[in-house]
C-alpha cells in the first residue's frame, strides 16, 4: 500500500542570491513498512526534500500525499491530524534537543501537544526511553550529560512517541562515532520491524543506505536520477553519477586499486541557482552528448531493473542488448 | 539553577556587587525605620557640612538632612530604575523576539522598528517625550524604558536569530507547535541568559538616565531621586561640593555594583558555556 | 613499499612515550598516554581512532603546535631526523614548521584567513621559507594550484575563500601546506567535511603529490576506508593509546586487538535485514581516569587482568604489535 506518494515536487527556494532550486520535478512513492534509501552529495536536494515532505518548507509545485490524502496546502490546523503521522530525526544530535528541556520533556513533548495527561505522558515516555535502550534515569537529565550516540536515541524515541506512519531520517548517524553507528542503525532495523513504519534515509554514506534501505534513490541537482531495489541497484548502477559515486566511494581494502591509479569523476556539483538546460549531470559527465544539452531524460526502466534517467542508457526492451559505454574521464 | 548560583559566587567582584546591591536594598527597604517622618523637612542650619553632629552628611541649601534624603532617595531612584528597565525589557525582548524568529514581514518591519530607534537620539527623545506628556513618576518610567528598549531587542534578535535555526526548533514544528509556543517555551529559555545580564545592566543604565534628567530639573518634582539632589547641588558646588557629590557618588557606587553583578552574570551564563 | 624496506630505513619522525596532558578544571590531564609512532621517509601512516581518542592532540604535539597554557607535551620525545624536537627553541621551532613537516586541517574554511585572497594567502605561506619576489613569486604560486588541480589558477589566485567550495579550499590548504617541500605532512581529517566524490579526488591528488614528491604523509582519521585507501601502515588509537600498529595489510586481514576486530568487523559488507555487530557500550570521554585497559568495559571477550593492569604494546607478528592482554596467551586469534 502507497503511504506517501509525492508528483512532480518543486521547491524554489528564494534566496539573497537568487531563486534556489533546491527540488525540481520529482516523483516518489513509499510502501508503508518501506525503507527508502536517498543518496546524493551536499547540495542535491535530499534534506530539502525530506523537510518539504514534512511541511516544513513550501513546496512551490507538485503534491504531496499521505495516505491518499493531500496535504501539500493543508494549513497548521489541517496539518495537525497530520504531524504526528510523520516525524523526523535529525543528523546534528546536539542541535536536535533544547538544551533547557530534561530528555523526558522533549520526548514527551508531542504527547503532550496531543493531549495526553502528565502522568501518562511520563509512563509511556519511560516505556519509550527503555524502547531505544536508555536508562530510566535519563528522564530527568539534561542532553549535555548524554554522549551523541544517546542523544540520537532520545530523538528517536521522540519521533517514535505517536507511532507515526513514516519517520524521516537525516543523515541520523553521520555525526556519530564509528563505534556508536551500528547501535543505532540496529536499532532502527528493530523499531521498524516491530512497528511497521516506514523510513525515508537520507544519507551521503553509501554503506549505511546498502545495508538499511529496501529501495534507493539517486539525487542530483533536486532530480532522481536513478532508483532501484535494494540488491538490483547495486549491482546494477547505471547512471554515470551513480556509477562515479559508487566508484568514489573508499573500497576499505588494501588491496583495491587506489584513487590515484583510478579515473575519477572530475568537478564538483554545479550552483542550483541556475539549473543547466536538459541532463542536471551534463557539465560533468564524461560521456556528455549534445541531445543531454537539449532535453531533460526522463526516468525510464532499463536493464537490471533500474529506473534511470538517462539519455544513453538504453531500454531494456531494445532489441540488441547495448552494453553501456565505459565512462571516460579526461 | 544552583549551579549558576555556584558559578557566580566563584566571582568575588560579581559577588561584591551582589553585596552592595544587597545593602542598598536593605537601606531602601528600611528607610522610614532609619529616618521616620518627611526626609525633605527643614531640620537644621543650611549648609552645615558633612560629619556635623547629627548629620553625618551634612544639610543642603535649605537645611535639610542629606542622610535622610539619600536614604529615601534610594526606594525612589532604585523604584524608577527597576520599572523603567522593565519596561524596556518587555518592549526590548518581544520586538527583538518578533525580528529574530519571523523572516517575512513582521520579521522585517520589527527589525526596522529597532534601527528607527537605534538612529534617535536618546536623551533629546526622552526630553520630548516628558515635556510633551508631563514629568509624572509613571511617565517618566515608561519615557526611559521607550528610549533604553533597543540594544535588548538587538541583543534578543541575534539570539533568536542563532537559536532558531537549531533542529529543536524544527522538531517542535513538526510537531505542530504554534509560533508562541515556539518562541515563549522552546527558543525564549534558551535565549533570555545574555539578555538577563545585559538588563542589570539596564537597571544601572536607566537609574542614570533619570538622574540626568532630574539633574536637569525635568524630573517629577514630588519625588526626590539622587539624580535630583545632584541637580539642586549644581549651583553650590564651589561652595558645598558635597550636596552634589555625595548622591553622586551613591549612584556611581549603585551603577558599579550594578555592572559587576551583570558582568558576573554573563560570565556564568555565557553561551561558551552552555551546551 | 613492502615491510623490509621500512626496516632498514631510519625514522624521520619517532616519538618515544610521548605523553600529552590538556588543563582542565579538575587540573592537568593526560590525553595522550604512552605514544610510541614513527614515519619514515616517503611512508603513509594513519592515525585512526574516534573522537576524543587523543589522535588529533597526538598530531599536534609531533609539530610542537599545542596551544599554548592549554596543552602540553608532559613526557616523552619527539625526534626528527634524531633531533629531540622537544626542546627546541620557538625560532628553532619556526625554521622547522612549514619546511620539514606542514599541516592541513579538517576544516579548510576555518584554516583559510576569510579576508586574505588565496593568492596572498599562498604567497605569505611560499616566502615564509624561501625568498622569492615579483615574478618568481607569482609563478610559484600559480605552479602550487597547477600541482593541486585548481582550474584557472590566475582568476582563483585573486578570489577570497568564501568564493571557493569546501574542496577547493581543502586543495588551497595542501598547496599552502606542500609550498615549502616538507618532507613529513600531517593531514588531520583531510576529506571529513568533503562529499564522497570530493573525497576521492583530494585522495587522489595526495596520493599524487605523495609520488610526485616524495614526501611522507601522516594522516589522521576516523574512517578505515581512508585508511585502506591511503596507508601503508597503520596505528589504532582508543581512549589516548595506541592499542594496534602494523602494515595495512596485515592490520585489515589479521587484526589483533577486540576494538580494531570490532572496528573493522562494522567495515564489511552486511547483508539487509541482519544487524550490524556492534561494539557495545559508548566512547570513552575525553581524558576519562580509569585503571587496566581503557577497552576492557566494551570488550567482549575483557577477563579480570584487563580491568586492573595496562596492556603494554608486544610483537605478535612482523612489524605488528598490539596492547592487549588476550594475546598474552594467544586466546585472539
Amino acid at each position: 500500500m502507497t503511504l506517501l506518494s509525492v508528483r512532480n515536487l518543486e521547491v524554489h527556494l528564494p534566496t539573497t542570491h537568487g531563486v534556489v532550486h533546491a527540488v525540481n520535478g520529482l516523483d516518489l512513492d513509499i510502501a508503508a513498512g518501506e525503507t527508502v534509501g536517498l543518496i546524493g552529495e551536499s547540495g542535491c536536494g535530499k534534506s530539502t526534500l525530506g523537510k518539504t515532505l514534512m511541511r516544513l518548507v513550501p513546496s512551490t509545485g507538485g503534491s504531496i500525499s499521505l495516505e491518499g490524502q493531500d496535504i501539500t496546502h493543508l494549513d497548521a490546523r489541517g496539518l495537525k491530524p497530520v504531524r504526528p503521522k510523520i516525524q523526523m530525526v535529525f543528523q546534528d544530535n546536539a542541535s536536535a534537543l533544547n538544551p533547557r528541556h530534561t530528555v523526558g520533556q522533549s520526548i514527551s513533548q508531542p504527547l503532550r501537544l496531543n493531549g495526553w495527561s502528565k502522568r501518562d505522558a511520563r509512563q509511556h515516555t519511560e516505556e519509550l526511553l527503555a524502547r531505544v535502550g536508555l536508562p530510566k534515569d535519563s528522564f530527568d537529565r539534561y542532553p549535555n550529560e548524554f554522549s551523541g550516540g544517546q542523544r540520537q536515541r532520545v530523538g528517536i524515541a521522540r519521533a517514535i512517541a505517536l507511532n507515526p506512519k513514516l519517520i524521516v531520517c537525516d543523515e541520523p548517524v553521520s555525526a556519530l562515532d564509528v563505534s556508536v553507528r551500528a547501535q543505532v542503525i540496529n536499532l532502527l532495523g528493530d523499531l521498524q520491524r516491530d512497528l511497521g513504519v516506514s523510513f525515508l534515509f537520507i544519507s551521503h554514506d553509501l554503506s549505511v543506505v546498502e545495508h538499511i534501505a529496501d529501495r534507493v534513490i539517486v539525487m542530483y541537482l533536486g532530480r532522481i536520477v536513478e532508483q532501484g531495489r535494494g540488491d538490483s541497484f547495486w549491482k546494477s548502477p547505471k547512471h554515470p553519477y551513480t556509477r562515479a559515486l559508487l566508484d568514489a566511494a573508499p573500497a576499505h581494502d588494501p588491496d583495491a586499486p587506489r584513487a590515484v591509479d583510478k579515473p575519477l569523476l572530475q568537478g564538483e556539483l554545479p550552483s542550483n541557482l541556475h539549473l543547466p538546460q536538459g541532463c542536471p549531470f551534463q557539465g560533468r559527465c564524461p560521456l556528455v552528448e549534445a541531445r543531454c544539452r537539449e532535453s531533460v531524460p526522463q526516468l525510464r526502466r532499463a536493464e537490471g531493473g533500474n529506473q534511470v534517467a538517462c539519455h544513453l542508457v538504453p531500454e531494456p526492451a531494445e532489441p540488441a542488448v547495448q552494453p553501456v559505454p565505459e565512462p571516460v574521464y579526461s | 539553577m544552583t549551579d549558576v548560583f555556584l558559578r557566580f559566587t566563584q566571582n568575588r567582584l560579581a559577588t561584591a556587587g551582589l553585596a552592595i546591591l544587597g545593602l542598598i536594598g536593605l537601606i531602601a527597604l528600611s528607610a522610614p525605620l532609619l529616618f521616620p517622618g518627611d526626609p525633605l523637612r527643614i531640620v537644621a542650619p543650611a549648609l552645615q557640612p558633612p560629619l556635623t553632629d547629627g548629620y553625618p552628611f551634612g544639610t543642603d541649601a535649605l537645611g535639610r538632612d542629606m542622610l535622610a534624603m539619600i536614604v529615601h532617595g534610594t526606594r525612589t531612584t532604585l523604584l524608577i530604575g527597576v520599572a523603567a528597565a522593565t519596561t524596556a525589557i518587555l518592549i526590548g525582548v518581544t520586538i527583538g523576539a518578533l525580528a529574530g524568529y519571523y523572516g517575512g514581514v513582521i520579521g522585517s518591519l520589527a527589525g526596522r522598528l529597532i534601527e528607527l530607534f537605534q538612529t534617535i537620539p536618546g536623551l533629546v527623545f526622552l526630553l520630548a517625550i516628558v515635556s510633551f506628556v508631563g514629568p509624572q513618576l509613571i511617565f517618566v518610567v515608561l519615557a526611559i524604558g521607550i528610549v533604553s528598549w533597543e540594544s535588548i531587542a538587538r541583543l534578543t534578535r541575534a539570539e533568536f536569530l542563532a537559536w532558531r535555526k537549531r533542529d529543536f526548533v524544527l522538531a517542535g514544528r513538526a510537531m505542530g507547535m504554534t509560533d508562541a509556543r515556539l518562541i515563549f517555551g522552546e527558543i525564549l529559555p534558551n535565549a533570555i541568559a545574555p539578555v538577563i545580564a545585559v538588563s542589570t545592566l539596564s537597571i544601572a543604565g536607566a537609574i542614570l538616565v533619570e538622574s540626568g534628567l532630574s539633574f536637569l530639573g525635568l524630573g517629577d518634582p514630588s519625588v526626590s531621586t539622587w539624580g535630583r539632589l545632584v541637580g539642586e547641588g549644581r549651583g553650590l558646588i564651589r561652595t558645598a561640593w558635597y550636596v552634589c557629590a555625595i548622591p553622586g557618588a551613591a549612584i556611581v557606587l549603585t551603577v558599579f555594583a550594578l555592572s559587576l553583578v551583570s558582568d558576573g552574570l554573563n560570565d556564568v551564563l555565557n553561551p561558551g558555556s552552555r551546551r | 613499499m613492502n615491510a623490509q624496506t621500512f626496516a632498514v630505513d631510519t625514522p624521520f619522525i619517532e616519538a618515544r612515550g610521548l605523553t600529552t596532558s590538556v588543563r582542565t578544571k579538575r587540573g592537568e590531564v593526560p590525553i595522550v598516554t604512552g605514544f610510541d609512532l614513527s614515519v619514515r621517509r616517503g611512508e603513509t601512516v594513519a592515525i585512526v581512532g574516534e573522537s576524543g581518542c587523543g589522535k588529533s592532540l597526538a598530531a599536534l604535539s609531533l609539530m610542537q603546535l599545542l596551544p599554548k597554557g592549554r596543552a602540553r607535551v608532559s613526557g616523552g620525545e619527539v625526534r626528527l631526523d634524531g633531533r629531540d624536537i622537544l626542546t627546541l627553541k620557538a625560532r628553532e621551532l619556526n625554521a622547522l614548521r612549514g619546511r620539514e613537516i606542514a599541516l592541513i586541517s579538517q576544516d579548510p574554511m576555518s584554516a583559510l584567513n576569510p579576508v586574505i585572497s588565496i593568492g596572498a594567502q599562498l604567497r605569505e605561506a611560499i616566502t615564509a621559507h624561501s625568498d622569492l619576489k615579483g615574478e618568481a613569486l607569482h609563478a610559484r604560486a600559480i605552479e602550487l594550484m597547477r600541482l593541486v588541480q585548481i582550474p584557472d589558477p590566475e582568476a582563483r589566485l585573486r578570489e577570497y575563500p568564501h568564493r571557493l567550495s569546501g574542496g577547493m579550499c581543502q586543495r588551497v590548504s595542501i598547496a599552502m601546506a606542500i609550498a615549502s617541500q616538507p618532507r613529513l605532512l600531517i593531514a588531520d581529517e583531510p576529506t571529513t567535511a568533503l562529499d564522497v566524490t570530493i573525497q576521492a579526488q583530494v585522495l587522489q591528488l595526495l596520493q599524487r603529490l605523495k609520488r610526485e614528491t616524495g614526501m611522507a604523509l601522516l594522516i589522521i582519521t576516523h574512517d578505515f576506508g581512508v585508511v585502506a585507501e591511503m596507508a601503508d601502515r597503520v596505528a589504532v588509537m582508543y581512549a589516548g593509546r595506541i592499542v594496534e600498529e602494523g602494515p595495512v595489510r596485515e592490520i585489515f586481514r589479521n587484526p589483533r586487538h577486540p576494538y580494531t576486530q570490532g572496528l573493522l568487523a562494522l567495515t564489511r559488507h552486511h547483508p539487509r535485514g541482519m544487524r550490524l555487530p556492534e561494539i557495545a557500550g559508548l566512547v570513552p570521554a575525553y581524558g576519562e581516569a580509569r585503571t587496566g585497559c581503557a577497552f576492557a568495559d566494551r570488550c567482549p571477550q575483557a577477563r579480570a587482568i584487563c580491568r586492573q593492569l595496562t596492556p603494554e604494546r608486544r610483537s605478535v607478528g612482523p612489524l605488528h604489535d598490539t596492547a592487549c592482554w588476550l594475546t598474552e596467551t594467544g586466546e585472539v586469534a
